[in-house]
């Protein structure tokens, strides 16, 4: 029986527009085991990228509670937030969110020298793992304007691994590619959990839920049951 | 994230915006220009000043009359030549002379010399081992002082005047200067001999008296004999002086001989006080330059931003982050203002015949200054960009 790996109970959250609030979120209870591969589907404004966003961290909600690996984290101040996000979790979006100013390596070193403590030595060793990892060694000093949308893609993902989280939450990870590459990184992402990463991934692409260990449905905030349309 | 780290990442971002990085430190260059330029010509002026004033012997005293405050003009002049024999003569005092200030060397802007019936304005100054150009003949030596020959080293325009168009031809000729003659010795040309486009031409140091007007006179060093109390000597010059110049209204005092330079002090903190002003200004409006260009560059970098913080960046490191590149923006225009600042002085220094000081302290107070702009106006803009939320900041 594999461990829990994070743990939501009644989820809860609504923002805000002018005097009205408009729920996205109505009371979610969620369970990720420790190397599954969750797959929440759903269209477009039914509250996945906003439950992703809970799930990092990134975001607050409203009621509810929340523990990872048994510890509840739905308290946490802001700086612990932010070692959280760095030291547990690998954000991939859909659209790359890469910095342009950067080179390719100096992007995927970022989640390093913000965790602190590791010599440049050290943090270019583990720059060049990863990118290799995802097969990118020969375009590490190159820019992200330079590469090709998959490309970027895989580079962004490298930079989610390169700090070694338990937990990769990739945001429609396919949404800006063709199907080709699209399935390209589908792959790599199937690769990351053989190798141990639990990796949680919204989506709206039916292919997606071929690879899951468990797949979910949002719609209007609530997730349907098995069978529900 | 270490300092180093820091100081890299604001390098790595601002590599990418040069021109605008180099806009936006203009008005940092200038403002930190403008200081290090008066501070290094106030230092030049200070080192000059205490050269040719403060390494006087410590035990000469410098006499000044100071005129009552109701009489407006001096009846007669404080000081004549002949007061220096009888001050001489006073129990303790060595030597009297005319105070060797700064514009002591020059005796007067022109003084007329004759030779037969033709007439030029000579511009004088006493020999003192300046090294102008000899056009024919000899300088001044020190024997012709010693045993106060009268002779003259004129300067070749003059002697043009005087002797025709062989200034050489003047050659052991006498001309008339202040009913005495002098022996024309040499024919002295341009190069050192010419000041503001005067040329000089050389007598030799005992006969300023003769040429001297007492008006010059502003006030006296008096040389003491060793073991003797300067005040009771000072006392005594003071009676002497009084007793020579009952008329006068007013009182001999004594001066610090470093006096001077404590006056030329004041006017250099006081001119200092004034592009202080200005410089505040251009540096005020210079920060404001970084403030606006760093506020633009946090709106562009909202997704940035966003990005870093879901990376793992902490609220206070995002802060430190943009303070860090505001900081070394001001700080790189600080570098190229106290540059340009000390080249500025050296070309304003060339003009007024001054040479700038570049003082450690001027390098470090102009870089505190600067650094302290940029923490002063990139503090607001780092706080704006390290509180942005994060979610706000990439999705929308």
């Amino acid at each position: 029986m594999p461990q829990t790996l994070l743990k939501i109970k009644e989820l809860t959250k609504s923002y805000r527009l002018g005097k009205r609030a408009y729920p996205v979120l109505k009371s979610l209870d969620l369970s990720v085991s420790e190397g599954s591969f969750v797959v929440i589907m759903g269209k477009s404004g039914s509250g996945k990228t906003t439950l992703l966003n809970m799930i990092g961290l990134l975001d607050r909600f409203d009621e509810g509670s929340y523990h990872y690996q048994g510890v509840d984290i739905a308290g946490l101040d802001e700086n612990r937030r932010c070692s959280f996000r760095n030291e547990h979790i690998g954000f991939v979006f859909q659209q790359f969110h890469l910095i342009e100013a950067l080179s390719v390596a100096q992007n995927v070193e970022i989640p390093l020298i913000y965790h602190g403590g590791y010599s440049y030595r050290r943090r270019l060793e583990q720059v060049k793992q990863s990118l290799d990892e995802l097969g990118l060694a020969d375009k590490i000093n190159n820019y992200p304007n330079e590469l090709s949308g998959g490309e970027q893609q895989r580079v962004s993902i490298s930079r989610a691994l390169v700090n070694s989280p338990d937990l990769i939450l990739a945001d429609e990870p396919t949404g800006a590619l063709d199907t080709e590459t699209g399935q390209q990184v589908i792959t790599q992402l199937m690769n990351l959990n053989k190798q141990g990463k639990t990796v949680l991934v919204v989506t709206h692409d039916e292919e997606m839920k071929r690879y899951a260990t468990e797949c979910l449905r949002l719609k209007d905030g609530v997730f349907l049951k098995e069978g529900e349309a | 994230m270490n300092f180093y780290e820091l100081i890299r990442c604001a390098i790595l971002n601002l590599r990418a915006h040069k021109l605008r990085v180099f806009l936006t430190m203009i008005g940092i260059i200038i403002g930190i220009a403008s200081v290090v330029a008066i501070l290094s010509l106030g230092a030049g002026l200070q080192a000059q000043v205490s050269d040719s004033t403060v390494s006087e012997s410590v035990n000469t005293l410098r006499v000044t009359f100071e005129p009552d405050e109701q009489s407006m003009m001096l009846e007669e002049n404080p000081f004549h030549y002949q007061d220096f024999r009888a001050l001489e003569n006073i129990n303790g005092v060595e030597k009297v002379e005319q105070s060797n200030d700064m514009f002591s060397g020059m005796l007067g802007l022109s003084t007329e010399a004759q030779y037969f019936a033709q007439e030029a304005y000579l511009t004088l100054e006493l020999y003192r081992n300046q090294r102008p150009s000899l056009v024919a003949g000899r300088l001044i030596t020190a024997e012709d002082n010693e045993f106060q020959n009268y002779v003259i080293a004129l300067s070749q325009e003059q002697a043009k005047q005087l002797f025709g168009d062989d200034p050489a031809a003047g050659i052991g000729k006498a001309v008339k200067l202040g009913g005495q003659f002098f022996q024309v010795v040499g024919i002295v040309g341009g190069g050192a001999s010419k000041f503001l486009g005067m040329e000089f031409s050389y007598i030799p140091q005992f006969a300023e008296k003769l040429l001297q007007d007492d008006s010059s006179i502003l006030s006296i060093d008096i040389k003491v004999r060793e073991g003797y109390d300067q005040e009771t000597v000072f006392a005594d010059v003071r009676e002497e002086l009084q007793f020579q110049h009952p008329q006068l209204h007013g009182d001999y005092k004594q001066e610090d001989p470093t006096s001077l330079v404590r006056d030329l002090q004041q006017v250099i903190s006081s001119i200092t006080g004034f592009i202080a002003l200005v410089t505040g200004i251009s540096l005020f409006v210079g920060g404001v330059g970084v403030m606006n260009i760093m506020y633009v560059s946090v709106t562009e970098r909202r997704r940035e931003i966003g990005i870093r913080r879901a990376l793992g960046a902490k609220p206070a490191t995002i802060l430190l982050q943009f303070l860090v590149e505001a900081v070394l923006i001001t700080f790189c225009g600080g570098l190229i203002g106290i540059g340009a600042g000390y080249g500025i002085s050296k070309l304003i220094g060339i003009f007024i015949e001054l040479k700038p000081v570049m003082t450690a302290g001027i390098m470090l107070q102009s870089s505190i200054i600067c650094i302290a702009v940029g923490i002063i106006f990139g503090i607001i803009p780092a706080r704006r960009a390290s509180r942005l939320d994060p979610i706000e900041a990439i999705y929308r």
